[in-house]
C-alpha cells in the first residue's frame, strides 16, 4: 500500500520521499497500467509557492560610475502629476519565472506570456487537449515519461525499465528517434521542453540551483531517464530570460490527423529580423531524438542571411545533419526538414 | 444524497467512511477529501492512487461518466472541475479537495441548451461518448456566449474545443452543428422533437449500459492474458494474486495442457471488491507455459516449412471455444465472417483456400490475364497491382462488458452485445442450462460495429466468477484488452490483374487473389465484391485465409468490403486513365445498376465533381476529387418476431433485438407508427431483453429488413383487433382502420379514445412472402440473401500536403440507394458515421504487434488513432428517392453500404490530386511522402 504526502512548502516537498505527482496525467496512467512501480507519492497540488508566475527583478546594476543626479529644485516643485512608479519594463527585467505547478492552460492564458513570450504561450495553450491542459503542469510536462509503445506496454522490459534491450531497434520504430544518442530510441515526449530549449530557459531545481535547459535535458544517453535530474530532486520553476520584443516565432507539428496527436516530428523557431536579414535565431526539434535538440547548424546558416525562401530552405535542409535513421523511420528525415522549414516560414511570416 | 451514505456506498472503491486527520507532509494511506459534487457537499476518504472516475462510478453510483480509454485520449470521462473540464480517469481523487465537480448528472434539472441541441440535431448514435461531449460542450457553450454573445463559433473553434473527445460512431458532423447552434442561442427555448427515441436518456447520462448495472454486492473482474503467442499451459499459481487485498476469487479460464494461440489470449480471471485491485491481481497471476514455435504474421505463416497453426481443419468454431477444441483430432480456427464460412478447396500450409465460389469463368479469366501479359499488339490493357490494408480494430468506446449474476440456477447477464437472442442460446449451451434459465439484457449498447456478435471469454469469465463467488461480477475489457480480443478487421493483401480492351473500352477479365490476414480465424471473403460489380467480364476470384498466431478476425462493418472496393475502384480509375476516359463515364459504361446510374446523374451535376479540374498542380498542397461506387447485400434473418401491444398507456413494440446506436429502436417505432398513423415518438419501444420475442443480430445490415415489415404487420393486426372491438363497443357502422384510429361513417374515432376503453391487445407479426424472391432460395445460418443489391456512390475531395504527408478530407458527398428511409435524420447520422469510420480506416488506423511475441503495441487510443471531430469534413448525404419495389417494407439497411466505399473514394481522390496511386491502407504521412513527397 503506497502512501501519499501533501507538503505545503517547497522545503517540505523537497524533503518528502517518493514519486512526485503534479496534475497526475502521466503518473496515474503509468500506475494504472502497471508500467512503473507503485512507490509512495508526494502530491504537489497543495504547495502554493509552486504555482507562482512573475517577473524577476533586474540584476543589480553597478551604479558607482554614474551616480544619479539628485533632482533639481524645479523638478521637486513642479506642478506635474504626482510622482508615479516608473512603468515596468519587462525587457529590462531579470526575466520571467513560471512555477512548476502552473498548468498548460494557465500558461496559454497568461497575458504576460502571450505578450512577451508568444511562442511559449501559443504552444502551451494549444498542446494536448483542453482537458489535459487544464491539469497538466509545466514540470509534469517536462518530466512525463516517453510514450514509446514498448515502454508503455507492461510486458516489455526495455532499457527504460531496467532491461537490456530497446525493442524498437529491431522492430517497429516508426515513431522512434532518428538521432542515435543512446541505447534507447524512444523520443522525448515533451513539446514544452523543446520550446524552452529554444528559449534558452533555465530550470530551477530545489528552489535554488539553476540549470540551463540544455544541461537539464542532457545528452540522451542514459536510457533510464529523460533528463539529468538526480533521484528525488524537485523542479520548482522555469526561468525565462528577459523577453525580446522583436522576436517572431513559428511552430510546426507533423501529424496525420488534424489535432490532439503526438508529433511524428515537431520544430520550434524564434527569430528576429534586422531589416531583411535574420538576426538572433533559435531552432529546436522534437520527436526525433531521446531529448529535444537545438539545431545549431541550422541557426548558424541563417544568421545574418536574408530571409528569403531559398535561404530558409537551404538552412532547413541541414536539420537532419548527423541523423542515423532506422529503416522504418527514414521518413522522419524529410519530415524534420519540412517541419523546420515550415516553422521558419511561419516565424518570418509573422508568427504562429 | 447524504455524504455519509455516499461514503459507505463506496467502501470497496478505495473509499471508506473513516477519516484521517490531515497534517502537512505526513504520510496517508487514506486521504480525507472535502468537495462539492453536483452541488452537494461530500466528505470522502480515498486511497492515494484512486482516480476521480473510480470515486464517481464505483463509490457514488454516478454512472453517467464513462470509462472508455483510461488514458485521457477519448474524453468519455470528462467532468467539470470548477470552471475547467478534466478527464476524471486521470485525475487523482485527492485533487478535488475544496473544489466543485459537475458531472452529466449535475448539469441541471432543466436541459442545458447543449443537451437540447444534441437531441434535436441527433448529435449522437450509441450515446456512450455523449455525456463527455455534452459536459465539455456545455462548458464551452457557456464560456463562448459569455465572451462573444450569441454568435456561432467557427468549425475550427469547435474543433479545438472538442479536440479531447472521440466518437467511434462518427457523429461529428451533427455534434459540430449542435454546438454551433447552441452557442448561437438557437436552442434556448423548450426542447423540440427529438429524432431518436432514446436520445433524451443519452444526453442526460441516464441511459444505463452493461457496465452501469450495479446490483448489490457487485464484484469487479479482470483477465490475465498469455504473454506468449503459442504455448501450452502447464500450470497455474494463484497464491500471489489471491493475497492482494480485496481479491475474492481467482479462476482459470483454460484447463492445464490447453494451447494458447495468440499473445493476449485469456487464460485466467479474478474477481475483487474494486476494479484497481482486480487488475493488480490479474497481473499477479502466475501461469506456467511451455513455449512453442509461433508464426506471427502472414509472411511467416506462408513461409516454406512454417509450423501449421491449424492443420487441415474444415470448419470454424465460435471464438469462446478456441482453446476448447484441442482434444479433437483437428482443432479448428474461429469464424471471422458474419455468416457461414464459404467452402474452400482445402489448406496449403497455413493458407485456407482458395475459396472461389464467386468466380465466373475463372479459367478463362486467368487465360486472358496471361495473354494480356504477353500482348505486344496493344489490343489489351493490363492493370496489375497489389493493394494492402492493415488490420483495423473495432474499438467501440464502450468496452465489451458483462455484469452477470446467478439466482439459484437462473443466470442473468447484462451484456454489451449485438445479439441478445443468440447470446442467451450460446450461454445456455456453454453452461449447460436450458434457455429458459438464461436472460441476456442489453438495453443500451455503446457501439459494436460487428465485434459484439459473439460469446467471448470475458463474458464466460464474468459468469464463472459470479457462480464461484455467489455474487454479481462485472468484467469489462480494458482498452488494451479491447485492442487484442475486442475484435478486428483482418488485414488484406489483394493481387489484382484486370484486362480491358483498348478499342472497345470494355472490361474483359479480372483475376483477383486475396490473402486475408485473419489471425486464428478463417472466413473472410474479399474478392467476392468484384463479382457484384461490373458484370460481363470473366472473373477469377480467389480468397485465402492465412492463419497465424494472432488474435482472431471478427466481422467488422462491411467485412471484406473496404479493402475490396479500395482495390476495385482504384483499378477502375487506373483503367479509366489509361483508356483516356472520365472515371464517371467509364462507370456508366460498365455499370448497369439502375440505382447507381440514378446516383451517377446526381454526381454529374454536383459542383464538387463537375468543377474538380485536372487535379494536382505543382504546389505543396494539392487537391483532388475521387469517386467510388459500391454495393452491399440485403440480408434477412428469417423467422424474426416482433410483438405489438396496445393498452391504456398506448402502443408498445417489443423485440429481442438491440440498439447499438444504429437506431433500431427508432426504426421500430417508425415502422409501427407509420402502420397505425401515430407519431413514432408516442410508440413505446422495448428491446435488449432475450425474454422478448426473438429478434435479429445487429449485423449484416439486416435489422431493418428483418423486423420492420414484421413490426408493421403486428401493428396492423392489433389495429384490426381494435377495430373489431371498437365497432362492437361504439356500434360503429362502416368502421375500418385508418391513420390515427378507426374511420367510420360518423368520422374518425382516434386511438386515444379507443385505447383506454378497449381490452389490451397483443399480436406477433408475420413476414409476408418476399415479392422479389431471394438470391439463394434457402436460408443459410438463418440468413436469407435478398435478390437485389443496394447501391452507393461516394465522392470525396481531399487536400494532400506533399511536404509533410498529411491528407485532409475536405468534402464528401454520399449517395445511397436503399429504398425507403424509415428515419431520415437517423439514416443521415448513420451514413455520416460510416463515412467518418471509412476515412479513419483509410488514413489513420493500424493495429500493430511486435515481431518477437506478437503482442499488440498499438494498445491504446493514443497510438491507435481514430478520427476526431476536426478530421470530419462536411458530409452531404443523398438518398435515392424511390422505394425498392419488390422488397417487403420498401427499404433495407445501410449501415455497411455507407462505409465500404469511403476508403476507395479517398484513394481515388489522392491519386487525382497527386498522380500517385496509394495502394496501402492506412495512407500514412510517410507513405504519402514516399509516393508524392515534394
Amino acid at each position: 500500500m503506497s502512501v501519499v504526502r501533501f507538503p505545503v512548502t517547497v522545503e517540505e516537498a523537497a524533503a518528502s520521499p517518493g514519486e512526485y505527482r503534479a496534475g497526475g496525467t502521466d503518473v496515474m496512467d503509468r500506475r494504472a497500467q502497471g508500467i512503473t512501480p507503485i512507490e509512495d507519492l508526494v502530491d504537489l497540488t497543495r504547495v502554493p509557492a509552486l504555482r507562482a508566475m512573475d517577473w524577476l527583478p533586474a540584476p543589480p546594476i553597478d551604479t558607482s560610475e554614474s551616480p544619479e543626479e539628485p533632482p533639481t529644485e524645479e523638478e521637486l516643485t513642479s506642478e506635474a502629476e504626482a510622482p508615479t512608479a516608473p512603468a515596468f519594463d519587462p525587457v529590462a527585467s531579470g526575466g520571467f519565472t513560471i512555477g512548476a505547478m502552473v498548468t498548460m492552460a494557465q500558461m496559454g492564458r497568461s497575458e504576460d506570456l502571450r505578450t512577451w513570450y508568444p511562442g511559449l504561450a501559443g504552444v502551451a495553450g494549444a498542446g494536448a487537449t483542453p482537458q489535459i491542459r487544464a491539469v497538466g503542469t509545466l514540470a509534469g510536462n517536462l518530466l512525463q515519461r516517453p510514450r514509446c509503445w514498448y515502454f508503455r506496454h507492461p510486458e516489455f522490459k526495455c532499457f527504460k525499465k531496467g532491461g537490456h534491450l530497446c525493442y524498437s531497434r529491431s522492430d517497429d520504430h516508426s515513431l522512434h528517434s532518428i538521432f542515435d544518442l543512446g541505447p534507447s530510441r524512444a523520443v522525448h515526449p515533451s513539446t514544452l521542453a523543446m520550446v524552452l530549449l529554444a528559449y534558452d530557459a533555465d530550470v530551477e531545481v530545489r528552489g535554488g540551483e539553476h540549470r540551463s535547459m540544455e544541461a537539464f535535458l542532457g545528452d540522451g544517453a542514459d536510457p533510464l531517464r529523460e533528463n539529468t535530474l538526480e533521484d528525488g530532486a524537485l523542479v520548482t520553476a522555469i526561468v525565462l530570460p528577459p523577453p525580446r520584443p522583436a522576436e517572431r516565432w513559428g511552430y510546426k507539428r507533423a501529424i496525420a490527423r488534424r489535432r490532439a496527436e503526438w508529433p511524428l516530428v515537431e520544430a520550434h523557431v524564434r527569430l528576429e529580423l534586422e531589416g531583411a536579414s535574420i538576426g538572433r535565431v533559435a531552432v529546436a526539434a522534437g520527436a526525433v531524438a531521446p531529448v529535444p535538440m537545438r539545431l545549431r547548424n541550422v541557426e548558424a546558416s541563417l544568421r545574418g542571411k536574408k530571409a528569403t525562401q531559398a535561404n530558409l530552405e537551404a538552412a532547413a535542409n541541414l536539420a537532419a545533419t548527423g541523423a542515423s535513421p532506422l529503416p522504418g523511420n527514414a521518413y522522419k528525415v524529410a519530415m524534420l526538414k519540412g517541419c523546420v522549414l515550415e516553422a521558419l516560414e511561419r516565424a518570418v511570416g509573422g508568427g504562429s | 444524497m447524504g455524504a455519509a451514505q455516499e461514503a459507505s456506498a463506496g467502501e470497496h472503491a478505495g473509499l471508506s467512511a473513516e477519516s484521517t486527520a490531515s497534517a502537512a507532509a505526513e504520510p496517508h494511506e487514506r486521504v480525507t477529501v472535502e468537495a462539492t459534487i453536483n452541488g452537494a457537499d461530500v466528505n470522502l476518504s480515498v486511497a492515494p492512487n484512486t482516480s476521480l472516475l473510480t470515486v464517481l462510478r464505483e463509490g457514488l453510483d454516478l454512472t453517467g461518466t464513462k470509462l472508455a480509454c483510461g488514458h485521457g485520449a477519448c474524453g468519455a470521462c470528462t467532468v467539470q472541475l470548477d470552471d475547467d473540464c478534466v478527464c476524471s480517469c486521470l485525475l487523482p481523487a485527492t485533487s478535488i479537495q475544496g473544489r466543485a465537480v459537475t458531472t452529466i448528472e449535475g448539469l441541471g434539472d432543466e436541459l442545458h441548451p447543449i443537451q437540447k441541441a444534441f437531441l434535436a440535431e441527433d448529435a449522437l448514435q450509441c450515446g456512450f461518448c455523449t455525456p463527455g461531449f455534452v459536459v465539455e460542450a456545455a462548458a464551452f457553450c457557456d464560456g463562448w456566449r459569455a465572451e462573444h454573445g450569441d454568435v456561432e463559433p467557427s468549425d475550427a473553434d469547435v474543433g479545438r474545443a472538442m479536440a479531447g473527445h472521440l466518437c467511434r460512431c462518427g457523429a461529428y458532423v451533427a455534434i459540430a452543428r449542435a454546438i454551433k447552434g447552441a452557442c448561437a442561442g438557437r436552442f434556448d427555448g423548450p426542447a423540440g422533437p427529438a429524432p431518436r427515441v432514446d436520445g433524451l436518456a443519452k444526453v442526460t447520462g441516464r441511459a444505463l449500459y452493461s457496465g452501469d448495472m450495479r446490483p448489490r454486492g457487485l464484484l469487479y473482474g479482470a483477465l490475465a492474458r498469455s504473454p506468449h503467442p503459442h504455448a501450452l499451459v502447464t500450470g497455474f499459481d494463484f497464491r500471489a494474486a489471491g493475497q492482494i487485498p480485496g481479491v475474492v476469487k481467482v479462476v482459470a479460464l483454460l484447463e492445464d495442457g490447453s494451447r494458447v494461440r495468440f499473445a493476449g489470449q485469456e487464460v485466467a480471471a479474478v474477481a475483487a471488491r474494486d476494479q484497481a485491485s482486480a487488475e493488480r491481481a490479474a497481473r499477479a497471476i502466475v501461469v506456467q507455459y511451455e513455449r512453442l514455435d509461433a508464426v506471427l504474421d502472414m509472411d511467416a505463416a506462408l513461409a516454406e516449412g512454417a509450423p501449421a497453426v491449424f492443420a487441415g481443419s474444415k470448419a470454424a468454431v465460435p471464438v469462446h471455444k478456441l482453446a476448447e477444441n484441442d482434444d479433437s483430432p483437428k482443432p479448428r480456427p474461429t469464424n471471422a465472417g458474419e455468416g457461414i464460412v464459404f467452402p474452400a478447396r482445402g489448406w496449403q500450409g497455413n493458407a485456407r483456400g482458395p475459396a472461389g465460389v464467386f468466380s465466373a469463368q475463372g479459367r478463362k479469366a486467368r487465360k486472358e490475364v496471361v495473354a494480356a501479359r504477353t500482348d505486344t499488339t496493344g489490343a489489351t490493357l493490363l492493370e496489375e497491382r497489389r493493394y494492402e490494408a492493415a488490420v483495423q480494430v473495432h474499438t467501440a468506446l464502450e468496452p465489451h462488458t458483462s455484469t452477470a449474476w446467478w439466482d439459484g440456477d437462473s443466470l442473468t447477464v447484462c451484456m454489451s452485445t449485438q445479439a441478445v437472442s443468440d447470446m442467451r442460446d450460446d450461454l445456455a449451451h456453454f453452461f449447460d442450462l436450458k434457455t429458459s434459465q438464461v436472460t441476456v439484457k442489453a438495453e443500451y449498447v455503446g457501439g459494436g460495429f460487428g465485434a459484439k456478435c459473439r460469446l467471448q471469454m470475458d463474458t464466460v469469465a464474468a459468469v464463472k466468477l459470479a457462480r464461484e463467488c455467489g455474487k454479481p461480477v462485472q468484467v469489462a475489457l480494458t482498452r488494451a484488452g479491447e485492442m487484442v480480443t475486442g475484435g478486428l478487421r483482418p488485414g488484406a493483401r489483394i493481387d489484382v490483374a484486370a484486362v480491358a480492351s483498348s478499342a472497345a473500352g470494355t472490361l474483359k477479365a479480372v483475376e483477383i487473389d486475396a490473402w486475408n490476414d485473419s489471425g486464428v480465424a478463417v472466413g473472410t471473403n474479399t474478392s467476392l465484391f468484384w463479382r457484384l460489380m461490373y458484370p460481363g467480364a470473366a472473373k477469377s476470384l480467389r480468397d485465402f485465409d492465412v492463419v497465424s498466431h494472432a488474435p482472431p478476425g471478427e466481422p467488422f462493418r462491411g467485412p471484406g468490403g473496404p479493402a475490396a472496393f479500395f482495390s476495385l475502384e482504384g483499378t477502375v480509375d487506373e483503367l479509366a486513365g489509361r483508356l483516356g476516359m472520365d472515371p464517371l463515364a467509364l462507370r456508366r459504361r460498365w455499370d448497369p445498376n439502375p440505382i447507381r446510374n440514378q446516383l451517377y446523374d446526381r454526381v454529374e451535376a454536383l459542383p464538387l465533381w463537375r468543377d474538380r479540374g485536372g487535379g494536382g498542380g505543382g504546389g505543396r498542397y494539392r487537391r483532388g476529387v475521387g469517386l467510388a461506387s459500391a454495393t452491399w447485400f440485403y440480408f434477412i434473418q428469417n423467422n424474426m418476431q416482433v410483438q405489438v401491444s396496445s393498452s391504456s398507456s398506448g402502443f408498445k413494440v417489443s423485440c429481442a433485438t438491440q440498439d447499438m446506436g444504429n437506431g433500431a429502436k427508432t426504426m421500430l417505432a417508425q415502422a409501427v407508427g407509420a402502420a397505425l398513423g401515430v407519431p413514432y415518438s408516442e410508440i413505446q419501444v422495448e428491446v435488449g431483453d432475450s425474454n422478448l420475442p426473438r429478434g435479429p443480430v445487429s449485423s449484416g445490415s439486416r435489422t431493418t429488413a428483418s423486423v420492420a415489415p414484421v413490426a408493421a404487420d403486428a401493428a396492423r393486426q392489433v389495429a384490426a383487433d381494435l377495430c373489431e372491438v371498437a365497432i362492437e363497443r361504439w356500434e360503429l357502422s362502416g368502421g375500418e382502420v385508418a391513420p390515427g384510429g378507426i374511420k367510420h361513417e360518423g368520422g374518425l374515432l382516434p386511438w386515444s379514445e379507443i385505447l383506454p376503453n378497449a381490452p389490451e391487445q397483443t399480436r406477433l407479426g408475420k413476414r409476408g412472402r418476399e415479392p422479389n424472391g431471394w438470391y439463394f432460395p434457402i436460408a443459410v445460418g438463418h440468413i436469407l440473401v435478398g435478390n437485389l443489391a443496394p447501391a452507393s456512390v461516394t465522392v470525396t475531395e481531399v487536400e494532400v500536403d506533399t511536404r509533410l504527408g498529411r491528407i485532409t478530407p475536405l468534402n464528401v458527398w454520399a449517395g445511397i440507394g436503399v429504398g425507403r428511409i424509415y428515419s431520415p435524420e437517423l439514416a443521415t447520422s448513420q451514413v455520416q458515421g460510416g463515412i467518418v469510420q471509412g476515412l479513419s480506416y483509410a488514413l489513420y488506423e493500424e493495429r500493430l504487434r511486435d515481431n518477437m511475441f506478437g503482442r499488440v503495441i498499438s494498445s491504446n487510443l493514443m497510438n491507435y488513432r481514430i478520427a476526431g471531430l476536426g478530421d470530419a469534413p462536411p458530409i452531404e448525404v443523398h438518398f435515392a428517392a424511390d422505394p425498392l419495389d419488390g422488397i417487403a417494407g420498401g427499404g433495407v439497411g445501410l449501415g455497411e453500404l455507407c462505409t465500404v466505399g469511403a476508403a476507395a473514394s479517398i484513394g481515388n481522390a489522392v491519386a487525382h490530386a497527386t498522380g500517385w496511386r496509394p495502394t496501402r491502407i492506412p495512407i500514412r504521412p510517410d507513405r504519402v511522402l514516399e509516393g508524392a513527397g515534394s
